[in-house]
């Protein structure tokens, strides 16, 4: 059980911001770790946010956010929040806190504190390439960036931002956001090469010789062929090429009626985007069946709300083009997606057959870490770095983080990747060991445990998004809007407040520096019962 | 696990107020050393004045005081167990360290005439100069990390690392995780604290001490380990303090006017707080609690004392009184003895320094509580912790860079491996401290015998193959526990041994032997030094003479 014998917390006050932690003098105390926090990658104190936000503190809620990250305007917009599927609120049956709803609308609302600019560390004199510009390459540079480095980012695109920029559509990220970033990053003074690419205008090699260390986060950018017969033919494009023309604002023509193959974000995306391109008639076909589809649930009921259809159990066997000019799909059905030993190895009946038509098809089944000639040693097929460090196993300069070592995965998992990457690049710049002191939550005493309160329940259902009606929705508009202010408070004020502050250790002096140091005034000491 | 490697010039073991201030004098003299700062918890607020002092108790303020008096006052209440020289070198520069940290923004009452507010806290001459001052302990820590000091928080140092004969860096333990981490250095600064948790507080609340609990006698146990030189570990101190809550009153109340009462209201002490006597005396007989009586004071005084007692160093006290219920100006203040300690601060105990914070150990430097500069309190910290960073910084130029010995780590990672585990152990972490320090009470401070003093050390033996491998540790803090109870078996050793060895009563309660009642100064008018054997497990103990400021030898 959680005292408040001695260390009496407020949890209407306490924002588990851990401060108490950091300047008790016995370590006696601990902060017990909201559900959401712990299940973020980042590991954000989202109920510090929330919480202040409900209590109607919007600037310290922002500053709460900005600790943790710059990129809350992006986060806002596009994470998976794995911290509401853990939300305690949602057991009592009226819905998680809408955390990214909160994210968004305090970077929307308090730019100056959310893309602020960090204080950088005196010069270091040592210098960094990052490959690659995309959300792991962005977080891992201003993380070393801040440690006083000299951080350089390799980009081959035209402009950095990797699948932020260009594969995640306007409806949903607009490009402003990501200039917003990038701009935020180059005034802290990294430095952004476009339209360099690794192993075509510069080598591995060369780089180590110019920088004291290299990280290699160039991202899942290959996408992946269905090795098909028909796969060539004109009109059947890869969904992230797709995605990337329409959002560069390349003119397109499309025909009537699309044909999605894959059932991923980015197959989502491309519904989503045709759709809005005024194609009447837009199929997805996918292996899985609806509950297993790997797109992001909101997504896809998204998509069905805006009337794609959804194929499921279907797998292409051939493209062809039928005699009036079109694509002709033949799929038969998927028995089965994995193996025994849990690899993607689906299985078609090829007696059980499904044919479709349409004008164009979009293949999104899926990307992998992109293709470059690196030195055999290098290639991200072979586990060459180690998993809690990040560092290759062949050279220590090289490290990895991101989609190319890790395949596909969402944007805050690699924002996480790259801050792993950085810790780990800083020192071994400065000479130290890399596998010490790793473990976040022992090093910055935090305990899994919580007694969630479902009592402290405020409020009513869940709040969602404004979103535009389908009828206003546009490539170039967002679909979602802001919270009101209103809104945003009630929203926060569900949040039952999980995690604090407590005494675990029962070491206190009762010296008093964790009242005084509470920015809340949230922690109130006693004396232990024994003594008073 | 991974042990965590570090480098310095200079490492300093425990960020209080003799740390921080070393570090601050290091960074000052050369700006581009590379200073280390160990502190096992958190540097901000840490050690014994977590919340400032009232006081500076000795400072000579020239016209008013001179260090000569002050030698007269401290081999007064040292009863002559006192070396001149550091003594002296500290009252020479206590003035100067006053106006030092008033530039700083600390706060030293004056009068109208510019007089700083003083009060006799000695046999002779009125060295305490009030303070005023909460945040002392957040400036100074401030000041040496602004100018560069690399402070690792959440390390307590276990092991000094040797080369050859020289200090070479120190092992330290990360309490939260159970890592190791080692810094090597080209000279180390102990200033590690005394040993505040000999014994249990009254209350029986483990951590419920007068000083500051996170001072161990890491330091005391590190330096013998090395084979530096302890000194005066017999005189074990316990005072009358505030009943229950174990907090400093005396000085503020009776300087000021309170009166110490036993339970015929017969007054114990007035208007000057150094002589106990009467006080123990009172109490050992039964006549007990003591209190303090203060409401036949003015009103204005009374704020006064609140003032300060609710504000600085100890500023809970508010709200135990009021828990208590009670208002000074209504009833009188209980007062008990509190827990006994090992002290270089408030008492004689620790390392072997002369007045250049040098120990035995070349490159070792030692400051504040973990240094015998009899009764130096925080005067002693402060200049001393000036002394010993002039010192190493001068040694680190002068002496080539020492070298790591992977050895010695790696039998320090063997140590840890094999106490960091719960499988099978039954034994709880705090139960064992808390029988470890009743016995210690029971055993080995006043009233002394050599029945009880021997009994001791066969207790240690118990305690110390159970700290091998029977207690269930189950996370970092629960082993730092474990090592810190290692070091108060360890202490308790030390006093043990000494006090078997002083075959006398000197100090009052601080080495009261009910098998020699008398103060024997033809015999005794000596140091006891420790130093260790060949091996780690013995404590050898010698005599040495009293010096007088000339460098003249006191034979007994």
């Amino acid at each position: 059980m959680i005292s408040d014998l001695n260390i009496q917390v407020n949890r209407d006050l306490c924002t588990a911001c851990g401060t108490c932690v950091d300047r008790c003098i016995m370590d006696n105390l601990r902060v017990h770790i909201a559900p959401c926090r712990v299940e973020c990658p980042l590991h954000m104190n989202c109920q510090g946010y929330v919480r202040l936000l409900a209590r109607g503190k919007g600037e310290q809620a922002a500053e709460e956010l900005r600790k943790y990250t710059p990129f809350g305007g992006i986060l806002g917009r596009v994470c998976h929040h794995p911290c509401e599927s853990v939300c305690e609120r949602s057991k009592n049956g009226d819905g998680a806190i809408n955390i990214r709803a909160i994210k968004r609308y305090l970077a929307d609302n308090y730019p100056q504190i959310t893309r602020s600019l960090p204080t950088v560390a005196a010069d270091t004199g040592r210098r960094i390439a990052v490959i690659g510009s995309g959300p792991a390459g962005m977080m891992a540079a201003y993380d070393l960036r801040v440690s006083g480095h000299d951080v350089t980012v390799y980009e081959t695109d035209t402009h950095p931002g990797g699948m932020l920029r260009w594969d995640i559509p306007t409806f949903r990220l607009p490009i402003s956001e990501v200039d917003a970033a990038i701009q935020m990053l180059e005034r802290m003074g990294i430095f952004f090469k476009t339209g360099q690419t690794l192993c075509r205008d510069f080598e591995l090699r060369e780089l180590l010789d110019g920088f004291d260390a290299v990280l290699l986060a160039y991202g899942a950018g290959t996408p992946l062929s269905l090795k098909i017969i028909g796969e060539e033919l004109a009109g059947v494009w890869q969904g992230i090429d797709f995605l990337k023309k329409i959002k560069s604002g390349e003119k397109v023509t499309i025909g009537k009626d699309v044909i999605i193959i894959g059932g991923g974000n980015v197959a989502v995306d491309a519904a989503l985007t045709c759709v809005k391109l005024g194609v009447t008639d837009v199929k997805i076909v996918c292996l899985e069946q609806g509950n297993n589809m790997p797109a992001f649930r909101a997504e896809l009921e998204e998509a069905i709300e805006e009337g794609v259809g959804i194929e499921n159990g279907w797998g292409p066997r051939k493209f062809f083009r039928t005699d009036n000019g079109r694509i002709g799909v033949e799929t038969s059905k998927c028995l089965s997606l994995y193996d025994e030993g849990g690899a993607f190895c689906p299985i078609l009946d090829q007696s059980c057959c499904l044919g479709f038509e349409a004008d164009n098809v979009i293949v999104a089944i899926g990307q992998r870490p992109t293709e470059l000639s690196l030195p055999q040693e290098y290639s991200p097929k072979q586990p060459t770095a180690d998993p809690m460090t990040l560092q290759s196993k062949i050279d220590p300069r090289v490290f990895f983080s991101g989609d190319a070592l890790t395949g596909p995965r969402s944007v805050v998992e690699a924002l996480a990747q790259g801050r792993e990457a950085a810790l780990s690049i800083d020192r071994y710049l400065g000479g130290e060991s890399l596998y010490w002191g790793r473990n976040c939550f022992v090093e910055n005493g935090h305990l899994l445990y919580t007694e969630p309160d479902l009592s402290r329940a405020q409020g009513k259902g869940r709040g969602g998004y404004e979103r535009l009606p389908i009828k206003e929705r546009t490539l170039t508009g967002e679909v979602e809007s802001s919270f009101t202010k209103e809104a945003a408070i009630q929203e926060a004020e569900r949040c039952l407040s999980c995690g604090r502050a407590a005494e675990v250790n029962q070491t206190c002096w009762f010296c008093l520096p964790c009242e005084i140091e509470c920015p809340e005034e949230a922690l109130k000491v006693c004396m232990p019962y024994l003594v008073r | 696990m991974t042990t965590r490697q570090l480098d310095a010039d200079l490492l300093i073991v425990g960020g209080g107020s003799a740390g921080c201030m070393a570090a601050i004098r290091a960074l000052e003299l050369n700006p581009g050393l590379r200073v280390v700062v160990f502190e096992k918890g958190d540097i901000q607020y840490s050690g014994s004045i977590a919340r400032g002092m009232d006081a500076l108790n000795i400072v000579a303020i020239p016209n008013f005081t001179t260090p000569e008096l002050y030698l007269e006052a401290i081999a007064a209440s040292s009863q002559g167990i006192v070396d001149a020289k550091a003594s002296y070198e500290m009252a020479k520069r206590s003035y100067g360290l006053l106006k030092k940290l008033e530039t700083w923004g600390v706060y030293f009452p004056t009068d109208k005439d510019g007089r700083y507010r003083t009060l006799q806290y000695h046999p002779k001459g009125k060295f305490l100069a009030a303070m005023e001052e909460p945040d002392l302990k957040v400036m100074i820590s401030r000041r040496a990390q602004d100018l560069g000091a690399i402070v690792v928080n959440r390390v307590m140092g276990c092991r000094m690392l040797m080369d050859g004969g020289r200090a070479s860096g120190v092992i330290g333990l990360n309490v939260r995780s159970g890592e190791m981490v080692v810094c090597r250095a080209n000279a180390v600064i102990l200033s590690a604290g005394g040993q505040a948790r000999l014994t249990l507080p009254n209350s029986g609340y483990l951590y419920g001490t007068f000083d500051y609990p996170g001072n161990s006698g890491d330091g005391y146990a590190m330096a013998f380990e090395a084979g530096a030189k302890l000194t005066g570990m017999e005189h074990t101190r316990r005072t009358m303090l505030i009943k229950d809550a174990n907090m400093p009153l005396l000085a503020i109340t009776i300087t000021r006017g309170g009166r110490m009462l036993d339970i015929f209201d017969n007054i114990l002490m007035e208007w000057s707080c150094h002589d106990h006597k009467k006080a123990n005396a009172a109490f050992a007989k039964g006549y007990g609690p003591l209190r303090i009586r203060v409401s036949h004071l003015p009103e204005e005084t009374i704020q006064e004392m609140e003032n300060v007692l609710f504000t600085t160093e100890r500023p809970v006290q508010k709200r135990f009184f009021e828990g208590r219920g009670i208002d000074f100006r209504k009833s009188d203040i209980e007062l008990w003895p509190t827990e006994d300690q090992l002290c270089g601060g408030h008492g004689l105990s620790g390392l072997v320094v002369n007045e250049r914070a040098e120990t035995s150990i070349p490159g070792l430097y030692a400051a504040g509580d973990v240094a015998c500069v009899p009764k130096q309190h925080l005067t002693g910290a402060f200049v001393f912790g000036e002394v010993a960073a002039e010192a190493a910084v001068q040694f680190v130029s002068e002496n080539q860079k020492t070298l790591l010995n992977d050895g010695q780590v790696k039998e320090a990672e063997k140590t840890r491996d094999k106490r960091f585990d719960s499988t099978g152990r039954q034994i709880d972490v705090r139960q064992l401290e808390y029988k470890v320090r009743r016995l210690v009470g029971d055993y080995v401070v006043s009233p002394k015998n050599a029945y009880k003093l021997n009994r001791w050390m066969e207790w240690a033996d118990r305690f110390r193959g159970e700290i091998e491998s029977d207690v269930r540790i189950t996370n970092g803090h629960e082993l730092s526990k474990l090592y810190e109870i290692e070091n108060i078996v360890q202490c308790a050793c030390f006093c043990a041994r000494s006090s078997i060895e002083r075959t006398e009563t000197r100090w009052g309660n601080s080495h009261l032997r009910t098998d020699y009642p008398d103060q024997d100064d033809a015999n005794w008018l000596c140091h006891l030094d420790l130093e260790r054997g060949e091996n780690a497990d013995e404590i050898l103990v010698k005599r040495r003479s009293v010096q007088t400021l000339g460098g003249e030898e006191v034979f007994s």
